[in-house]
């Protein structure tokens, strides 16, 4: 730990990692509440995987085809986007079992990721940095997206607050109130696939879901109004984040892994220990 | 079309697939009343109001709320669904349950003169929760929790309130008192509601529609408690008492 913060004070990786950490707890909490509340944690698991079929696609315009402007983020961004709108419709339209079709798409995702990365000459150990993720590997073009992401997402979530908190709460009569509940489910998704783009850096989009999901989560435990589960969301995936690096970095062990760990033992924990604020 | 129609079916049918729900219904209510729906289960009750509120679109014919389509009436209606279990972890206080009733399409847009705060407000004082106001709406007794939906209905400031089973699952006690706020407000505004309980509702209701794929309707003049209760408990028993329905319905 002390290493840690000696470390932190020479190298612009670290300090990078930190922020990286601090930006996506923002879009983490806020978009992590309105998965537990309206409980999509699937739906957001099939679209942070298929996430990778963007990665892996713009990882290899930027090596083979030398797009330069091709950073694996915005692919990410694209095919999660993608992802999202494909699971909304599909759960909203067709005829189909909706958990079928987001266990399709996961994977498809993920085939077409793996594909791409392993024609992609060069080091294969990209491919588990998208998977596991490596918080120490962000770039400055990455930290201004994720603050982009932030804003955009801090500014949909705080513009149309009271529709997605009454769409989620009672569907049906957000619709006898005249809402355009699909529209607003498919914003919900979207904000979900913003949300994975900026914490793949972190920890990987295997492991993203945790962090959508256990933040959220012990912060639903201890307040009685969305606003302060969303601040308490942002404030303990802070935390956690900035916790795991450090404590990952001495020991040089994996910081996603470590971040993850961390949250399930908390999560854990406040489970057995608190009974929950109300009954 | 003059403003003291609340509802006007003409021609009305609705399927689900092959399975006839409502036939030809034919149905015009006056408004400022306080209107009881009944029938047996699978009778159509609540897809007549769903298509009231415009959730269904009917196969055939036409109906209008208040002088408009079903889509264009909806600010105009304060609607209180079929009471499920709410999650009763999600974080919102009574106020902000309350509040949900005042949400329009997009931010910003107002519909009404007054605040979303001022109306949400004033409706949880129209049913009494003034008090509780901050408390989170998953401590509410089941008699609470029913007020504080009637009240996010409320909170639109509508015309029409339209109630679907409001007192299912409550002890008698409790459902008289739903039923008096009701009557309470009744003298307001036009109320709509479907409802399996009858002995309390026949003291105050003024129309009575009876829906069984026929709909018809009897204002209380021609049908007294007793006939209700009768009614009741015939459509209960069995199908006998359908046969009934549709005779009275083509008498009408």
């Amino acid at each position: 730990m002390i290493e840690f913060f000696r470390a932190l004070s020479q190298h612009t990786f670290l300090q990078n990692a930190l922020l990286t950490g601090v930006l996506a707890g923002i879009a983490c909490g806020v978009v992590g509440t309105w998965v537990v509340i309206r409980r999509i944690s699937y739906m957001a698991g099939g679209i942070a995987h298929a996430s990778l079929a963007g990665l892996g696609v713009a990882h290899y315009l930027s090596v083979v085809n030398q797009w330069t402007w091709a950073q694996p983020l915005y692919g990410a961004a694209l095919a999660a986007l993608l992802a999202s709108i494909t699971i909304g419709l599909v759960s909203l339209y067709a005829r189909e079992r909706e958990d079928t079709v987001i266990g399709a798409i996961w994977a498809i995702g993920m085939a077409v990721g793996i594909l791409f990365i392993s024609q992609t000459p060069g080091y294969s150990s990209d491919l588990m940095n998208y998977l596991f993720g490596n918080i120490l590997m962000v770039s400055g073009t990455d930290l201004w997206l994720i603050v982009i992401l932030d804003v955009v997402i801090v500014g949909l979530t705080w513009l149309f607050f009271v529709q997605l908190m009454a769409v989620s709460f009672d569907e049906e009569f957000a619709r006898v109130r005249g809402l355009p509940t699909s529209l607003y489910f498919l914003l919900m998704l979207a904000l979900v696939a913003l949300t994975v783009v900026t914490l793949v850096t972190v920890v990987g989009i295997v492991m993203v879901i945790a962090l959508l999901t256990i933040p959220a989560a012990i912060a639903n435990r201890f307040t009685q109004r969305l606003v302060s589960t969303m601040i308490w969301a942002t404030g303990i995936s802070v935390a956690l984040t900035s916790l795991g690096l450090a404590l990952s970095y001495g020991p040089d062990l994996p910081s996603g892994a470590v971040i993850i760990l961390l949250a399930g033992l908390v999560y854990l924990l406040v489970v057995l220990l608190t009974p929950k604020a109300r009954t | 079309m003059t403003d003291s129609k609340l509802l006007e079916c003409r021609d009305v049918s609705f399927a689900y697939g092959d399975q006839p729900i409502l036939d030809n219904v034919n149905l015009i209510l006056p408004t400022d009343e306080f209107i009881w729906i009944v029938g047996p289960n699978g009778g159509g009750k609540t897809t007549l109001l769903k298509l009231i509120l415009g959730l269904l679109e009917p196969d055939t014919g036409r109906i209008e709320v208040l002088g408009h389509s079903p889509q264009a009436a909806r600010h105009l209606i304060g609607y209180m669904p079929q009471y499920a279990q709410y999650d009763s972890s999600f974080p919102a206080t009574v106020l902000d349950v309350v509040k949900m009733g005042t949400v329009t399409t997009l931010p910003g847009h107002r519909s009404a003169s007054s605040s979303p705060i001022d109306r949400a407000h004033k409706a949880l004082d129209q049913v009494g929760l003034s008090d509780l106001a901050d408390r989170s709406f998953s401590r509410l007794s089941g008699g609470q929790m029913r007020r504080l939906f009637i009240a996010r209905a409320l909170a639109s400031e509508p015309k029409l309130l339209v109630l679907d089973e409001p007192t299912a699952n409550l002890d008698i006690k409790v459902e008289e008192e739903t039923y008096e706020l009701l009557r309470g407000l009744s003298e307001h505004l036009s109320i709509l509601m479907v409802s399996h309980q009858p002995a309390f509702v026949s003291r105050f209701v003024e129309h009575v529609v009876c829906v069984n794929r026929r709909v018809s309707l009897h204002p209380t003049a021609e049908v007294d408690g007793d006939f209700l209760k009768d009614f009741y408990g015939r459509s209960v028993r069995l199908v006998r008492h359908d046969r009934h329905v549709h005779e009275d319905g083509e008498n009408d």
